[in-house]
């Protein structure tokens, strides 16, 4: 099974002391110190065994016309331990993220496929951008991860690794694709962003209005705003359901507040709100890797026609098991 | 064996040794564990406070969940009184509702506390407890004056002639407005897996919203209704509108939402009798 790095869900108020911590958490992190100090104990003797190694990374051996026959000697700095550690912390980070986003970039690669009657000629370039995409967001990730929501004082925009991908894929595209196969791409492109801001900003509406029961006209307000300063990171807003209705998102308050009349103002104000991280969609989308590479699908297709009965009801922690072994399963 | 192996080794036994003389791991047979339970019920005893945050969540503690209630009360007051212009009366007595069903919580909240300080040391009651703590939860989350509560029964026997209809309208279309909300979103999402083009995406949409209903309650598994009420439409329709590979793509997701029907009933989101 995948080893799954959820999200975390960050309400406004978990600012829980590290020292309350459990203390075998606090066991665990000393003896994965101690481990990984002395995995860097054992870097001098792996560098000497093999002297292209510095540090995790291979290293390509220079060319030979660059370096005269008495100098070919190679010399290899002794890493410094903790940029190493911290040089193997991210690697694992982004191999997590590479592992959680690979969907994204799935889908997105789905979505070509769909709309532009792909050559087998055109399709290995657009897979490889779509791979060297899913890299950037998983590296861009980690590091909004590793460095924290604030630096310095200033609050860090979490990158979208959807929009990441897609703008990565469509650099790609435009390469790739005939004129009228990327005309088509860009239009359906733009209908299904405008599609999932649409439904993004209608939920935020809607959980508001079950909420602060609003006008008309309030609610066209709220989603005329919301459109007008919409930012990319906000279709994250689109899983806040998976929470319960209880939950909102950090809508900014000079966004909302100026809609609200006194009494909704104070209610708003009691609301839980949650930084919604990124959070995969309920559903995983089909591979075909012998396809992208220009040759016959690889797919399966599901077991049974939907006119078939199913087998009885199933419970909802049994319906939660199938949909978890579905996400960290691996379906592919 | 060379130097760095053998420094892993050490340094594994020392850390594993740590965990087992703090957590009671590796524990050599079961005549160890009475000496420790002491201690390990003090690790499991948990401050009081935190049962109020466990209830109330975000609002902190009982006061000012106290405070958010009324707050919401209020406003659905304020906004019934200015749509339907109540008179005094009218407001006095939803006014004398709402306090009701902020009482009957509040009571509930304080037996369920009494239950938490009782066993409090017992890991077992305190799951026991956990239990009764969260339908606290959810009714405080959801609001304390849905469909099952003193005000909403008293409502409609509180407005008089055209109020009542006006009313009904209003919730209707409230409904409606968030089903559309939910369809959208889930056809958001279920994109990722079939890769709708626009027209089709268009035409689900539509369709969804056009052949089906919306749920008795809104919450958490909106996606899963929408998948089921999807599920439920004439598979020949649907069909219809995608190709073979979407099929296989959306098949999966329709087997899933009719097999959550349980799940929905027991939520709620429909009747047991829905779709029978």
């Amino acid at each position: 099974m995948k080893k799954h790095r959820s999200q975390p869900l960050e309400t406004a108020r978990s600012d829980e002391p590290s020292a309350k911590r459990p203390f075998r958490l606090r066991a665990l992190a000393v003896m994965l110190r101690m481990v990984v100090c002395c995995a860097i104990a054992t870097l001098p003797d792996v560098a000497a065994a093999q002297p292209k190694v510095v540090g995790l990374v291979p290293v390509q051996a220079e060319p030979a016309k660059e370096a005269p026959a008495a100098k070919r000697r190679v010399v290899v700095a002794a890493p410094a331990p903790k940029a190493v550690v911290l040089q193997a912390q991210n690697e694992g980070m982004i191999q997590q993220w590479l592992v959680q986003l690979r969907p994204v970039m799935l889908a997105e690669l789905n979505h070509i496929r769909q709309v532009c009657e792909l050559t087998p000629e055109q399709r290995p370039a657009i897979r490889t951008a779509g791979e060297t995409s899913l890299r950037e967001a998983a590296e861009q990730y980690a590091k909004y991860q590793q460095s924290g929501r604030v630096v310095r004082g200033q609050l860090q925009t979490q990158p979208s690794p959807r929009t990441i991908i897609r703008q990565g894929l469509a650099k790609a595209v435009e390469g790739t694709l005939s004129a009228e196969q990327f005309a088509r791409y860009t239009a359906e492109a733009k209908a299904r962003s405008e599609q999932r801001k649409r439904a993004t900003i209608l939920g935020v509406v809607a959980r508001l209005d079950g909420t602060l029961s609003l006008s008309l006209e309030q609610r066209d307000e709220i989603a005329d705003v919301l459109s007008s300063r919409w930012r990319d990171d906000w279709e994250q807003w689109l899983m806040v359901s998976r929470y319960g209705s209880q939950y909102f998102p950090q809508i900014p308050n000079d966004v909302l507040v100026p809609q609200l009349y006194s009494a909704q103002r104070t209610v708003w104000s009691g609301v839980q709100k949650i930084n919604v991280g990124f959070q995969n969609s309920f559903v995983q989308p089909l591979d075909d890797e012998a396809w992208w590479g220009g040759q016959r699908s690889d797919e399966v297709g599901p077991p049974e026609p939907i006119d078939q009965p199913v087998d009885g009801e199933i419970t909802f922690g049994k319906a939660l098991v199938k949909t978890l072994t579905i996400w960290f399963g691996g379906a592919k | 064996m060379n130097r760095s192996p053998r420094m892993l080794l050490i340094a594994l036994g020392i850390a594993a040794g740590m965990l087992r003389a703090e957590s009671g791991w590796g524990a050599p047979d079961d005549t160890e564990r009475p000496a420790n339970a002491a201690a390990q019920q003090q690790v499991v005893a948990i401050d009081p406070s935190n049962f109020d945050q466990w209830v109330f969540q975000g609002t902190g503690n009982a006061v000012s969940a106290r405070a958010q209630i009324d707050a919401r009360f209020r406003l659905q007051l304020e906004l019934l009184a200015r749509s339907y212009e109540l008179s005094d009366a009218q407001k006095a007595k939803l006014r004398l509702a709402a306090s009701g069903d902020t009482q009957r919580f509040f009571d509930e909240v304080e037996v369920v506390r009494e239950k938490f300080l009782q066993s409090q040391k017992d890991q077992n009651e305190l799951g026991r407890i956990w239990q009764e703590i969260q339908p606290l939860q959810t009714k405080m989350a959801g609001g304390l004056f849905g469909e099952d509560s003193l005000y909403a029964r008293i409502l409609p026997r509180t407005l008089e002639g055209d109020q009542v209809a006006r009313h009904q309208a209003t919730l209707e279309e409230r409904r409606q407005f968030r089903y559309r909300a939910a369809v959208e979103a889930a056809i958001a999402l279920l994109d990722d897996a079939v890769s709708f083009e626009d027209q089709q995406r268009t035409a689900l949409i539509q369709m969804l919203i056009d052949k089906t209903k919306p749920p008795a309650n809104f919450g958490q598994f909106d996606y899963y209704f929408v998948m089921y009420r999807l599920s439920t439409l004439p598979a020949q329709d649907v069909k219809a509108l995608v190709n073979e590979r979407q099929w296989r793509a959306l098949k999966p997701q329709l087997d899933q939402g009719r097999s959550m029907r349980a799940t929905l009933v027991q939520n709620g989101a429909i009747g047991a009798d829905d779709g029978r």
